[in-house]
Order: structure tokens, then C-alpha cells, then sequence
């Protein structure tokens, strides 16, 4: 062994190396409670489908900026729906309001352009669309696409009602003269079968929609061949590929007061017909006839003591169903009219169709009734009128299948028409000719008679010219008693004279009644065709006037 | 068979030149390394090391080791995810490779290091002969446990195209750099000569 000493220390221990591992300890167990501390609030979003949501991946979003992650997608217990549990990065849980909307923003092309388009490649994520209200709402029910207004955005929100979409979908543009103020953001068709779009106006614009405005399709062009030439119209581009809808204020109608949130409209095919057909809003009734309806046509007009208040709709058998029918020993021809609410009751709104169906009941009870009446002579058309008959019992309203039915009358118009007719024929009877040509004869040989009466004087003047009548006074007075025996024939009591008194004002009544019709004739050539012509048809906005 | 240990023979055996000196010299006269007939604390730092790196481990496999930016699409992925990816993939070869490398190699490195200290400190006359095997293993396996950080740099390395493609190395690959390293401070730090010092007394009760 070594001489050398050994120098000897004391050491701890413990190695120092075991600082590493605690550490190590020390260090996770920091991270591990920074991140349970620093990690935000837990919500809960249901969601009817779960498409494109990635627990772990899908983020949500705020304006853009990543505000939380979604950590479990879990099936709701009604299998219904999804729930989505996601976690808000500390940071944002001011934004967790009680207004506050969530919905999945996918890449989704319109009019306005495609939008997403960064989910393309990245997969749909959760918008967050900030909200007024109180802070610490855990729950919120997702919608699939973006809401009809986020946040502050401010408007009004309108619904269009129509039977048929033609183009419409959402995100489509709502057109003011070909300027966009709004947009399509929800269709549903709702149980009556109708198409209701939703429509959402921002808010400088809003106060264009105004109780008489008109919404029209304004997807789609017009094309016009014209003696001026090509006649091309279309509300704008981007319309014409993804459809729309323009609203307009039809020709000569003042707007009316500012749109309420939830107004309803109904949407015109096309921008003719606002001005064609003002009225929105129509109650439909049934009219049953016993008599011809020959004359009668789908879009004749139905009137009100003169005033047009609707139009015919349909004139089919058709319209009631065969049981109907074979319970009826002669059948009814049923006849299906509109009447425009805004005209009878000046309010055209859904509201205005329930006012009119109430009036529509006092009145029938008060002996209103629908009848067929007869437009113009010659042509046969005929209209609907309805009118009060007060000799009538109170009737009522009836149900039958799907249309309510109005009572109607046989009017005595028929029998007027006829005696009209007879006395036509009769008046066409007239012998006319024969009289005329007989005054004719009795004027010619009253004519003759006068140049016999003639001849005597003549034939007289020259016995009187010769010595030997002078000179023979008995012959003379022979000759004056023929002469006086010939005008007595010409004297007011014979009866010669009197055929041709009469004769003559019978021609004169006769000339009297042909001046008349052919005076009528002169002034309005149309008459023997057509009856009186109307009175323009009644617009909207003229009793918003007279309040 | 009777074998005595370098220190029973009453030398010191160099741990980096292999060779044998006296016990009363304290510097290796070829390599000029501090002689010591055994390390002090050989096994406690050995097992402090391989505390750290159990600690270590932990995060190295629940964490993501690299973040994938594709197309503004992110994907994070762990070490045993992407395995299972590429074994979903039929890259099985390289799924058997990095599975090896990351879970089985570290995973055995730790276990074989446990034990040898474990067996060393309180069965010293026991399974010497499985002892020695197990420490070359450690020496085998040992070597490869820093293929993952190396895929991990490699591919960060290669994928930063911008928006197109972009490698982003995750938390895990730190970890998991910390578990290879300490793993290889605490096989360094036992003193394989602790294995053999009771070697005579193989199956004998003491």
C-alpha cells in the first residue's frame, strides 16, 4: 500500500445531481398549473350538425382573430343535435354576452363573391359574432349559417311571401334601383305551401321600404322586340346569376309610412306587375251560379256598385270535387273570385284579409250577394257585381272544401235583355220602305191632280178667251159647277186628303226614332260594340290621402 | 473459476484508457484523467439522472412534438399519433423505426439503467452475469435514441415553404432531447466497474 495519506473529506450525502430532477419536477408542475390557471372559460354550443367541426382543430373566431379552440364534439341525448365544447382563451371572455352568436362559417359563394374561401384549405370554423347583454353565458345555441343581423349591424328585417322561389336563395341582394341594400337571408316554405324569404334591408336603407312599397323579382332580364328596336332590361349582373329581389313604389303612389320589423309583402314576379296588380293581398270566394256563365272570363272584373274590388280567378268544374257535385241534382258552376282587400277595407296586409273576411260576413247578412250581370249587349260579357239586395233574407257565409262561399242571386237582368231584344226585332220589322213609297204615290197623284186642276183653269181661261163662251154664261156656270165638284174632292173632309195626312206622321215618328240611333252612332261609333267604358281601376295610396 | 477485480489486485483501472495503474496514483499517467478506484454517488446520480428523465418522458410522449402548417391548416401530432399515422399510412418500416427509436429504446434504456442500480446497490451477488449483458445493451440501444429529434430537426429543417408547408417543432421534442440526454449523463455517470466487485460471490449468501 501507498505511504502517501489519503486526504480525507467529508462529503454530503446526498449527490447534487438530484437537483436536477427536482428541478425538473419543480418546472413541469409549474406549467402544468400555469396552464390550467391561464386557460379561459368552458362553453357549451349546440349546433344542429357538427359538419366540418373537428374536436381539437376547429377554432373560433372573432372578426378573423382565433379566440378558443374546440376540445370535444358529443352527440346531444335527443340524437338530435351536437354539442360543442370548446374552451375561450382568457382574453375574450368579454365577449361571451348574452346576445353573443355563434355559427360555422364555411366557404359559401353569392352575389357579394365568394366568401371562406380561407375554409377552403383550413376547414370550417366557429365565428363569434359579438353581442350586447351581460357577461358569463356558458350556453348558446349555434346557428349553421351567419344570423340575419350580427351584432350592431341595423335594419329591418322583412318577409316575402310568393308560390313559387323562381331564383331566390339566400344571400341573394335586395335591389333599390340596381343599388344593394340588403340581402335574402333565410327561406322556408311555410305549411300553406307558400315560399317565405326573409329579407334584411341595412339600416341607411331601411327607410326606403315603406308600407306601400312593391317587392318584385329581379332575377333574370326582359327581352323586347319593339318597332323602336331591342329593348333589354335587367336589374343588375350579379342578380342575373344568383337572382334577387328589387322593391319599387308603383307609378304614381305616395310611399307610405316607414316598414315595421317583421312586415310581410308579397313578391311580384316582375316589375310590370306592381303596377299592373297594386294590391298585394286578396281574399279568395266561391261563387256558386244556376245560370250560364257563357261571357263570363277568367280575369273579368268583379264590382262593387260599379267599382272594380277584384277579378275572376278561375271557371272550372273543377274547382269542387266530384263528390260535390253528385250530390247536387243540377250542377253549380262554380266561379272563383279575388277581391283586393286594400280596396274594400284599405288596409292590404294579412291583417287586412282577416278585416275583409269579418265585413264580408255582416254584409251577406245584410243581403249582400254576388250575381252575374251583363257588361255590354253586343259582345255578351259579362261581370261579376256585388251588390245588396235588401228584399232578401240574411244570408251567410259557407264553408265548402277549401273555399269560403258567397251566396249569389239571379239577377232579372236576363228577362230585361230579352225584351230589349224584342223590341230590337220589332223596330227592325218595321215597314219602313212600303210607307215611304206609298206617300211616295199619294204625293205624285196629288201631283197629278193639281196639274188636272191646272189644265181645267187653263182649258177655262181659254173658253173664257173666246166670244163664245163670253157670250154663253150657262155653259160657264156649267163648267164652274164641275170645277167646284173637282176641289171638293181636295176639301180636309175628304178622305183622300186625310190617307195623306196620316201617311205623313208616320213618317215623321218613323225619321224621328232613326235620328236618335244614328246621333248615338255619331258620337261614339263604339257603342253598338262595346258598353260604357269604365272608370280607371282604383290605385293604393289614395285613401292613405284622405287620412 | 476464481477472478479477482482490477481493485482487489490492488490496481485502479483508467475509465477512459482502459489502462491499469497503482491504487495510490491519482492521475493516469497515459491519459491524465482523475483516477478513482470507484465513482462516489455513482449510483445516486444515476438514479437522479434517470429521475429527470422519467420526468421528462412524460411530456415527451403527451405533448406534440411538431406542428404541421398546411395550407393555413394545422395539424399537431405526437410521438405515438405519428406512428400510428404512419403504420395507417403502410409506411411500416419507418413506423417500426421511430417506434423503436422513440418508445421501446428510451423506455428500455431507463428500465435496464433501474435495475442495474437497483441490483447493484441491494443484490450485489446476484445475476452478475445477466448485469453485464444488460449494460452492453444499454450501450447498444443507447445509441439510437436521438433518431426522433434528429427526424424532428431534419424535417423543420426542410419544410418552411410559407403558407404551403411549414414544420414547426412542438414542446415534446425538447422533452424528449431531455430524455435522450439525460438517459445518456445517467448510463454515463454508473460506474461499470460496481457491476463485477462481487464477482467471487456469485450465488452465495453474504
Amino acid at each position: 500500500m501507498s505511504s502517501s495519506q489519503a486526504i480525507i473529506k467529508t462529503r454530503p450525502k446526498l449527490s447534487s445531481i438530484w437537483l436536477i430532477p427536482i428541478l425538473a419536477l419543480l418546472v413541469s408542475v409549474w406549467i402544468v398549473t400555469q396552464h390550467y390557471l391561464d386557460r379561459g372559460p368552458e362553453i357549451r354550443i349546440t349546433f344542429q350538425t357538427a359538419e366540418g367541426i373537428e374536436a381539437g382543430k376547429t377554432k373560433i373566431k372573432a372578426l378573423n382573430v382565433e379566440v378558443g379552440i374546440v376540445e370535444r364534439v358529443e352527440l346531444h341525448r335527443d340524437l338530435e343535435s351536437v354539442i360543442i365544447h370548446a374552451r375561450i382563451k382568457p382574453d375574450a371572455v368579454n365577449l361571451l354576452r348574452k346576445e353573443t352568436q355563434f355559427w360555422v362559417e364555411k366557404p359559401r359563394i353569392g352575389s357579394r363573391g365568394i366568401s371562406g374561401l380561407s375554409t377552403l384549405l383550413s376547414g370550417a370554423y366557429i365565428e363569434l359574432g359579438p353581442g350586447e347583454g351581460p357577461i358569463g353565458k356558458t350556453e348558446y345555441t349555434g346557428y349553421a349559417n351567419r344570423p340575419l343581423t350580427v351584432g350592431k349591424q341595423k335594419g329591418v328585417n322583412v318577409f316575402l311571401l310568393s308560390a313559387a322561389s323562381s331564383s331566390l336563395s339566400e344571400g341573394a341582394p335586395v335591389l333599390y334601383r340596381g343599388f344593394r341594400v340588403g340581402q335574402i337571408t333565410h327561406l322556408e316554405v311555410l305549411s300553406s305551401g307558400q315560399l317565405r324569404a326573409s329579407a334584411f334591408i341595412n339600416e341607411p336603407y331601411d327607410r326606403l321600404v315603406s308600407s306601400t312599397s312593391r317587392f318584385f323579382n329581379a332575377s333574370g332580364f326582359s327581352f323586347r322586340l319593339t318597332p323602336e328596336g331591342m329593348d333589354f332590361e335587367s336589374e343588375s349582373i350579379s342578380s342575373l346569376m344568383s337572382g334577387g329581389v328589387a322593391f319599387d313604389v308603383p307609378n304614381g303612389i305616395n310611399p307610405g309610412a316607414n316598414v315595421k320589423e317583421g312586415q310581410e309583402f308579397v313578391l311580384y314576379d316582375k316589375l310590370a306587375d306592381i303596377d299592373l296588380h297594386p294590391y298585394q293581398f286578396v281574399n279568395e270566394y266561391l261563387l256558386l251560379f244556376d245560370a250560364s256563365t257563357r261571357g263570363l272570363q277568367v280575369g273579368a272584373p268583379v264590382e262593387y256598385r260599379g267599382i272594380p274590388v277584384g277579378s275572376v280567378a278561375a271557371i272550372s268544374m273543377d274547382l269542387i270535387s266530384d263528390d260535390i257535385r253528385n250530390e247536387q241534382d243540377v250542377p253549380q258552376v262554380p266561379v272563383l273570385i279575388k277581391v283586393d282587400t286594400g280596396r274594400l277595407v284599405g288596409d292590404d296586409s294579412i291583417k287586412g284579409q282577416k278585416r275583409l273576411q269579418d265585413r264580408f260576413v255582416s254584409y251577406v247578412a245584410q243581403g249582400m250577394r254576388a250575381a252575374l250581370k251583363n257588361a255590354s249587349l253586343v259582345t255578351g260579357q259579362r261581370v261579376i257585381t256585388l251588390d245588396f239586395y235588401p228584399e232578401v233574407k240574411a244570408g251567410e257565409i259557407s264553408q265548402l272544401e277549401r273555399f269560403t262561399v258567397l251566396p249569389t242571386i239571379s239577377d232579372d237582368v236576363d228577362r230585361v235583355i230579352s225584351r230589349v231584344g224584342i223590341f230590337v226585332d220589332k223596330l227592325n220589322k218595321l215597314p219602313l220602305n212600303e210607307t215611304v213609297v206609298n206617300a211616295n204615290q199619294t204625293i205624285n197623284s196629288l201631283q197629278l191632280m193639281i196639274e188636272q186642276a191646272n189644265h181645267l183653269v187653263k182649258s177655262g181661261h181659254d173658253l173664257l178667251a173666246q166670244d163664245e163662251t163670253q157670250a154663253i154664261p150657262t155653259e160657264l156656270n156649267n163648267t164652274l159647277q164641275q170645277l167646284q165638284a173637282t176641289l171638293s174632292g181636295l176639301s180636309p173632309n175628304a178622305p183622300v186628303y186625310q190617307s195623306l195626312i196620316n201617311t205623313l206622321d208616320q213618317a215623321k215618328v218613323t225619321l224621328q226614332s232613326v235620328e236618335r240611333v244614328s246621333n248615338a252612332l255619331d258620337s261614339q261609333p263604339s257603342s253598338i260594340l262595346f258598353s260604357e267604358p269604365k272608370d280607371p281601376d282604383l290605385t293604393p295610396g289614395a285613401h292613405q290621402d284622405e287620412k | 473459476m476464481l477472478v479477482k477485480t482490477a481493485l482487489e489486485a490492488g490496481y485502479i483501472t483508467c475509465q477512459t484508457c482502459g489502462k491499469l495503474s497503482a491504487i495510490d496514483v491519482v492521475k493516469c499517467p497515459l491519459c491524465y484523467r482523475n483516477l478513482a478506484p470507484r465513482q462516489l454517488k455513482s449510483l445516486q446520480n444515476t438514479l437522479a439522472w434517470l429521475c429527470t428523465a422519467i420526468l421528462l418522458y412524460l411530456p415527451a410522449n403527451f405533448l406534440p412534438i411538431m406542428f404541421t402548417q398546411q395550407f393555413s391548416q394545422y395539424y399537431s401530432a405526437t410521438i405515438v399519433g405519428g406512428v400510428i399515422d404512419l403504420w395507417q399510412q403502410q409506411a411500416y418500416f419507418i413506423a417500426i423505426v421511430i417506434f423503436m427509436a422513440s418508445i421501446v429504446v428510451p423506455i428500455i434504456k431507463i428500465v435496464i439503467l433501474l435495475w442495474l442500480v437497483v441490483s447493484v446497490k441491494y443484490y450485489r451477488e446476484h445475476h452478475q452475469k445477466q448485469r453485464s449483458i444488460m449494460y452492453r445493451l444499454t450501450e447498444i440501444v443507447g445509441r439510437w435514441s436521438m433518431i426522433d429529434v434528429f427526424v424532428v430537426a431534419i424535417l423543420v429543417a426542410l419544410f418552411q415553404l410559407g403558407g404551403v408547408i411549414t414544420i414547426i417543432p412542438g414542446p415534446a421534442a425538447l422533452a424528449f432531447a431531455g430524455v435522450v440526454a439525460t438517459t445518456m449523463f445517467a448510463a454515463k455517470s454508473f460506474d461499470s466497474r460496481l457491476i463485477w466487485d462481487h464477482v467471487n460471490t456469485e450465488g452465495k449468501q453474504h
